[in-house]
């Protein structure tokens, strides 16, 4: 589904899902640097662990939510003619849609 | 309610200069759709990364490449930018910073962090 952002719904999605973005690339970059990746193991383990891989399924999601919302936005400016409009909004969403599948099948599959 | 004088248009860019806040802006934008089409990449390098050993060493041979040094530099800027740019805009959906003067400062150091971060990211990837 796409989430039907606009007015205060999508200022709102854009605020929370930034605020929980710029947490999670905090966390990820300290840890990254407190502790680096050596190996393969070092890196599964790491992103792999439960609530590591949750926690990265939920800033993918934000990411994708958050980059349909500015993407949205961007288009609607700049673009004036419907039927390119549609066109593109349409190709951004169904991207965007494959992106979270794709990216919850490394992280619940690929992630075992 | 229809103007019926044609509205001055001045689209000369060579004149144009763009304000300290409308760089801070239009960088916020050109870094949003940059970051927007590394999405697949991220993932696939995501993927790639957790298939094994092999895939893993794959990456990072591929992120050890010139080409990919570059786009990362660029990348790196572009979410550095977009970082501080946004942290500019909730402290003004708070109304902190809204004079004109602490503005245009704020988006001065939004522009000249982003030109640090590249810089540095540029000379520990590129040097």
């Amino acid at each position: 589904m796409i989430p039907r952002a606009h007015g205060l719904k999508a200022w709102l999605v854009q605020r929370v899902s930034a605020v929980y973005m710029a947490l999670y690339l905090f966390y990820f970059i300290f840890s990254l640097a407190a502790f680096p990746i050596r190996d393969y193991e070092g890196w599964r383990g790491f992103i792999t662990a439960p609530s590591m891989s949750t926690a990265t399924l939920v800033f993918l999601l934000a990411l994708l939510t958050h980059a349909w919302v500015g993407v949205r936005d961007v288009v609607l400016d700049y673009v004036r003619i419907w039927p390119l409009r549609m066109t593109l909004l349409s190709v951004v969403a169904v991207a965007l849609i494959a992106c979270g599948a794709w990216a919850m099948r490394v992280l619940m599959i690929g992630g075992l | 309610m229809q103007n019926k004088r044609p509205r001055p248009v001045f689209l000369d860019l060579t004149k144009i200069r763009l304000p300290l806040t409308a760089v801070a802006s239009i960088g916020h934008r050109i870094s949003g759709v940059l970051l927007f089409l590394a999405i697949p990449f991220l993932i696939y390098f995501l993927d790639l990364s957790l298939r094994g050993p092999s895939g893993f060493a794959y990456v990072i041979r591929l992120l050890d490449g010139w080409p990919l040094r570059l786009l990362s530099v660029l990348l790196i800027w572009a979410l550095a930018h977009h970082l501080f740019a946004g942290i500019r805009h909730l402290l003004l959906d708070i109304a902190c910073g809204v004079s004109r003067e602490s503005a245009r400062r704020s988006a001065w150091m939004v522009n000249a962090g982003g030109l640090v971060v590249l810089l540095v990211a540029a000379g520990a990837l590129l040097l």
